[in-house]
């Protein structure tokens, strides 16, 4: 397979699944910037393995292993980060936050916006366990199998974090929304 | 619970994650073009140049180590080559024929004297008494019946605490 095939059939694989991927991933860190990075990492390392040549395959993976080496690349980033932090706490450095401001959903309007960001906010305030279901289900679209795959979970702790999050998402979204 | 669920599933779904921003967007894509390798490597995985500084700090320490390493070999050897020789030289006890073997060994008191009385620290008083010996120890050759005997006096000096009250 022509090398320009691979590489377009991997471009479009990522705008089709850029979006979520990069959801999923601000769900896991703490800034947009760190997010960025993350999802880079993990698509570096998905066109490394899946890329190769020698064991002939070439198309860009299953979502549900991408949302995988996400997960793995925030879980590796945020031990290399933590021992950064307290490097820097030891060495009494200051550490410089010029971390952009990015809203996790569009929105056409300001209503819409504000309606945005209140799920936003309240994604961030549940639990993570439950979030990352969550964006996996709905915005990510897999199943729950699927779900089970990525997170190495059973299938049924999958589902029933999801109907506990959106429980929890409920409450703090009820004096807002509904 | 399924419409509960549903209503808010509905509203979730309505909202699309933001999409990316153009540089990101090159970015990434960038990385799947076919020279990825040296320029869009994420940070931590590109090659830190070593400086030329530091390469002729680390072949300094690889030749300090090396002559290091070469002379504590040279001294070890030394060692062992010495205590070699001195081993050799020395007769071993078993070839030799005048070998002597104690047979008698004895200690005789010869008497008793009073010595000064001293004050210890905590003001104790010690009556110093003063033993006589006479250590006597005899070797015979075993081959030729030579003895050879030597006497030593010795003494031993005792503090007894005297009671006072």
């Amino acid at each position: 397979m022509p090398d320009n095939d691979l590489s377009d059939k991997w471009r479009d694989w990522f705008q089709e699944n850029g979006t979520r991927l990069l959801l999923f991933a601000r769900g896991k860190t703490n800034s947009e910037q760190d997010a960025k990075d993350v999802l880079q990492e993990a698509i570096y390392r998905l066109w490394k393995s899946y890329s190769s040549k020698e064991d002939g395959t070439f198309d860009p993976p299953p979502l549900p292993l991408a949302f995988t080496a996400v997960r793995n690349t925030a879980i590796d980033f945020a031990r290399k980060t933590g021992r950064r932090i307290k490097r820097e706490q030891k060495s009494d450095q200051i550490a410089y936050n010029n971390d952009e401001v990015a809203a996790w959903f569009e929105a056409d309007n300001l209503i819409e916006k504000e309606r945005a960001q209140d799920i936003e906010n309240a994604l961030k305030r549940i639990s993570s366990k439950y979030r990352e279901v969550i964006t996996l289900k709905i915005w990510g679209e897999l199943t729950f199998l699927e779900i089970a795959e990525a997170l190495d979970i059973p299938s049924n702790t999958a589902a029933s974090r999801y109907r506990y999050g959106l429980d929890a998402l409920r409450k703090i979204l009820k004096p807002n929304i509904y | 619970m399924e419409n509960k669920n549903k209503d808010l599933e509905d509203l979730l779904t309505k909202y699309k994650p933001s999409g990316l921003d153009e540089s990101f967007n090159h970015k990434i894509n960038s990385i799947f073009s076919k020279n990825s390798d040296d320029d869009l490597a994420p940070s931590e995985n590109k090659i830190i140049p070593f400086p030329f500084i530091q390469k002729i700090a680390t072949v300094a320490a690889i030749i300090i180590a090396f002559i290091g390493s070469f002379f504590a070999f040279l001294n070890d050897s030394n060692n062992s080559s010495k205590s070699t020789t001195s081993t050799a030289t020395n007769p071993s006890p078993k070839k030799d024929n005048n070998q002597f073997i104690p047979v008698r060994a004895e200690n005789i008191f010869e008497g008793l004297a009073e010595d000064q009385i001293i004050l210890s620290q905590d003001k104790i008083p010690y009556q110093g008494l003063r033993y006589q010996f006479s250590d006597s120890f005899i070797w015979k050759n075993k081959d030729d019946g030579t003895i050879i005997e030597m006497k030593v006096p010795s003494q031993r000096l005792y503090y007894v605490p005297i009671k006072t009250d």
